[in-house]
């Protein structure tokens, strides 16, 4: 009895255990700072990836990519004339607080990010006349015009606890002062704690409406502002799991030799060097066309390479990245010929003395530097006077804002925030974004803004397909930019940690920015 | 009575000179290139929603009427907000300075409890080898950055060793006591959570002892010069003529007049360590003061920019003010002298 006794309390201890490991750990990752949770006020990768995990929006992007699909919404019906957009609420999905989600938490938190006028909320702005409850499971859009980037703008739109927030108001602040600390989200992650510049510590919702895997975290800790050293010291000592994509290429590199993983994400965006149209000599297609030919790819392809296997860029055939609408194969790729840069420089209306150019990076940002250098030499090969400056990202954003002050070349990357490729160009590229760091090439063109305009109020989509890729066609003509890669990001990390979202992101990832952090999606050991 | 007018005469300058400083640093602060509203809301943010948080901010007043508003939020405990963190900056300020304050506490106890022995040592046993390893060692602590010790540190102790921890105040698992000082080494004490304590100062000793050694290894050329200057005078010599042992003569005739130097660079390096803590608070991920103030400024926070300078200024003031008042009470001389 007593030998049968003691096998019993063996096998008992031995599955306790065995559970135990079948849970999930700790997911620790850092990001560059500062984590903003709330959804009416995020804008930035870090936010992103809060946002991802902590709310819900009515719709999502579905993994692998493709046109959304609802996630609080079940479904929704559009009006012949594309203005009233009706939203069928999945019910019974219940916010971490334990309050039912309902078409009241919907007009709420629209009426919230409209009222606070930050983060996400342009992507709305003007284009919506009025939501109305239908009813408590029905939610009703109105749109002065058809808007074709509505459905993916609504990724970024995350639904609050709207009963929550009202208890905590204070001074009418919609709430804000409480989701400094706190998150009032349906998400599968409740943020437990929050310091938006050391970090954000998220805990699992085992009740999530949508699922979630034993071997998902328990709990998630994102960092902010880690140093490499830090970064590299952690990983080595199973004290941090996932890398920021900022990490330099050699500590990757090292990381990766020591036996751990890289993971590898293209995402929707690019790397540019984006062009002062308007001051010369660049204001002359030819000059811009002349550098674009200068520029050695190769050389700026090899930059990229972490391992032999992965490389942090892809060459980039124009502003719209492999895998969004409007990529077009049919776009040539630019490449490195001197004699057609010397061609077109013979074209352009300026020479000698007047070939003065100033290619800046962001010092914030070392490894743009060498690109930098690799454009100096070859436009210094064809007869250009060209050198490199750095500026702080606080000058360069104030320099951006008037033409004359706009550096003649800098170097920025550009990510779209919705998985539409309005979310990328039109920012970039249309006459009234004109003045931001986005949109440093102040492109002032009638043809390409009617092609941006059309693109968002053209509901059929085969058609849009055909304005964004004549429109790719026409930017890459009119070359107001240099196009250094695809927006490729590698994330260091520990072998243990699975996430397909990120090792896998053709077939499992999202072009969406920082989605591809869905944590309920890893497992993590404990 | 002559103490309190000297108090009170330190005092008057002290308050002066960080007003002086609140009108430097806003107008510095206002100079610096770079739209602050427009950092905050990011580029997407219409030209309307710009100026109306500008407005919000005062930034479209005249600079005199933002000072009114600067000093009015100061007297009232408002900081204003920080358009970085979105938060309050009195909250910042709350939560980052203990943090810095207890790494510079540390640091400090390590520059004078090693640095001075060291120094003493060394001029006790002038060119003797004690003096050349402590010269040695003080060299490399002056010549080397703090950031570089914290790098070398972290390679030799966290990467290669794995014996300590090398980022943020407490492991992950550990929750800190709840807030007395905000030093999460005292609080813990006094909460009687001692596994806490020794979490704690498991992660102190790798930033305090980067943070140190540049410091430490000034204070021991310094207390070396000064004993090797008061080695030289008669009353030693008289001193050791009655029979004095040793250790008597070091501590009772030679270190007193030895430290008056010392005290005052010890205090200024105490003070300059809260504005130069920021590498190594980068490092080590330690969530303090100085790495925000750096954050701030590149992300033109004025009301962080404001309040981290002011507080580096006050902190540095006044412990100026206490190291004169030691060294006063050290050397009747300098205390008689200042009140003539």
């Amino acid at each position: 009895m007593r030998i049968f006794k003691k096998n019993i309390l063996a096998f008992l201890v031995t599955s306790l255990l065995s559970l135990s490991l079948m849970a999930g750990g700790t997911l620790r990752l850092d990001e560059v700072a500062i984590g903003e949770a709330d959804p009416a006020k995020a804008t930035d990768f870090a936010d992103g990836i809060i946002m991802e995990n902590v709310y819900d929006a009515l719709v999502t992007e579905p993994q692998g990519g493709g046109p959304v699909i609802g996630k609080l919404a079940k479904d929704w019906e559009v009006s012949n004339n594309g203005t009233t957009i009706t939203f069928h609420l999945n019910e019974n999905v219940k916010f971490s607080s334990g309050n039912n989600m309902t078409a009241d938490d919907v007009v709420y938190s629209y009426e919230r990010l409209m009222n606070l006028k930050l983060g996400w909320s342009y992507l709305f702005d003007g284009w919506v006349k009025g939501i109305k409850k239908i009813d408590s499971n029905k939610v009703q859009f109105d749109l002065n015009e058809p808007y074709a980037p509505f459905m993916s703008s609504l990724v970024r739109f995350y639904i609050v606890d709207s009963k929550t927030l009202k208890a905590n108001e204070k001074d009418s602040d919609w709430g804000q002062d409480y989701l400094l600390a706190n998150s009032a989200g349906t998400g599968a992650y409740a943020i437990t704690a929050h310091d938006p510049n050391v970090e954000t510590r998220m805990a699992k919702n085992n009740n999530y409406f949508l699922g979630i895997s034993d071997m998902a975290p328990n709990e998630v800790i994102l960092k902010y502002n880690l140093d490499a050293p830090t970064v590299r010291t952690l990983i080595s000592n199973d004290e941090h799991d996932i890398s920021s994509n900022w990490l330099p290429t050699d500590v990757k590199a090292a990381i990766a030799d020591s036996g751990d993983k890289l993971a590898k994400v293209v995402s929707a965006g690019g790397w540019y060097f984006k062009i002062n149209t308007t001051r010369a000599p660049l204001d002359d297609v030819n000059c811009r066309k002349a550098l674009a030919y200068a520029l050695d790819y190769d050389s700026l392809v090899g930059t990229f390479q972490v391992t032999d296997e992965i490389a942090a860029g892809q060459k980039a055939r124009g502003p719209i990245p492999q895998g969004m609408i409007g990529y077009s194969e049919n776009v040539p790729l630019v490449e490195y010929n001197l004699d057609k840069a010397r061609d077109h420089l013979g074209k352009c209306k300026y020479s000698g003395g007047d070939l003065k150019v100033t290619i800046n990076w962001i010092a914030e940002v070392p490894f743009e530097e060498s690109w930098a250098l690799i454009l100096q030499q070859g436009a210094m090969a064809i007869g250009y006077d060209a050198t490199v400056e750095t500026l702080p990202w606080a000058v360069f954003s104030e320099n951006v804002t008037k033409p004359e002050t706009t550096p003649n070349l800098s170097i920025v990357a550009v990510q779209a925030q919705t998985p539409d490729p309005d979310g990328l160009i039109y920012n970039m590229y249309h006459s009234a974004a004109a003045g931001t760091w986005q949109s440093a090439e102040w492109v002032q063109d009638d043809k390409i803004d009617a092609m941006l305009n059309a693109g968002r109020t053209t509901i059929d989509g085969q058609e849009r397909v055909a304005i964004y890729e004549n429109f790719q066609q026409a930017i890459v003509d009119m070359q107001p930019d240099l196009f250094i890669s695809d927006l490729v990001t590698v994330y260091a990390m520990r072998d243990e940690i699975k996430a397909p979202t990120l090792e896998n992101s053709a077939e499992y990832g999202f072009s969406t920015m920082a989605q591809n952090f869905s944590f309920r999606l890893m497992e993590v050991p404990n | 009575m002559n103490i309190k007018f000297y108090l009170l005469q330190r005092f008057y300058s002290a308050i002066i000179v960080l007003i002086g400083v609140s009108i430097l640093i806003f107008i510095i602060a206002r100079i610096i290139p770079g739209d602050p509203a427009r950092m905050a809301l990011g580029p997407t943010a219409t030209q309307e929603m710009v100026e109306k948080y500008r407005d919000k901010l005062h930034l479209n007043d005249p600079i005199h009427v933002q000072y009114w508003f600067f000093i009015k939020g100061i007297s009232e405990g408002d900081l204003g907000e920080s358009v970085y963190t979105k938060r309050n900056v009195t909250t910042d300020v709350s939560k980052y300075f203990p943090a810095t304050l207890e790494l510079i506490i540390f640091a400090s106890l390590i520059m004078v409890c090693v640095g001075v022995p060291l120094g003493i040592l060394a001029g006790r046993f002038k060119d003797k080898p004690i003096d050349n390893i402590s010269r040695l060692i003080s060299l490399l602590g002056v010549v080397t950055p703090s950031f570089v010790w914290a790098v070398f540190l972290m390679i030799i102790f966290a990467f290669y060793l794995d014996i300590l921890p090398v980022a943020g105040r407490l492991s992950q698992d550990t929750i800190a006591p709840d807030k007395i000082t905000g030093l999460i080494i005292i609080d813990s004490i006094i909460r009687g959570q001692f596994n806490v304590t020794v979490d704690a100062l498991k992660h102190i000793i790798l930033p305090a002892l980067a943070l140190s050694l540049s410091a430490l290894g000034q204070a021991s050329r310094l207390t070396r010069s000064n004993i090797t200057e008061v080695y030289d005078k008669q009353y030693i010599e008289m001193a050791r003529a009655y029979g004095y042992n040793e250790f008597k003569i070091a501590t009772k005739y030679a270190l007193k007049p030895a430290m008056i130097p010392t005290l005052t660079i010890l205090g200024l390096d105490f003070a300059a360590m809260l504005g130069n803590a920021f590498l190594v608070e980068f490092v080590f991920a330690w969530p303090g003061i100085a790495k925000y103030g750096v954050q701030a400024i590149l992300y033109k926070d004025l009301n962080a920019i404001t309040a981290t300078t002011m507080i580096i200024a006050t902190f540095f003031v006044f412990t100026n003010l206490i190291v004169d008042l030691i060294v006063a009470y050290l050397n009747p001389k300098i205390r008689l002298s200042g009140i003539q």
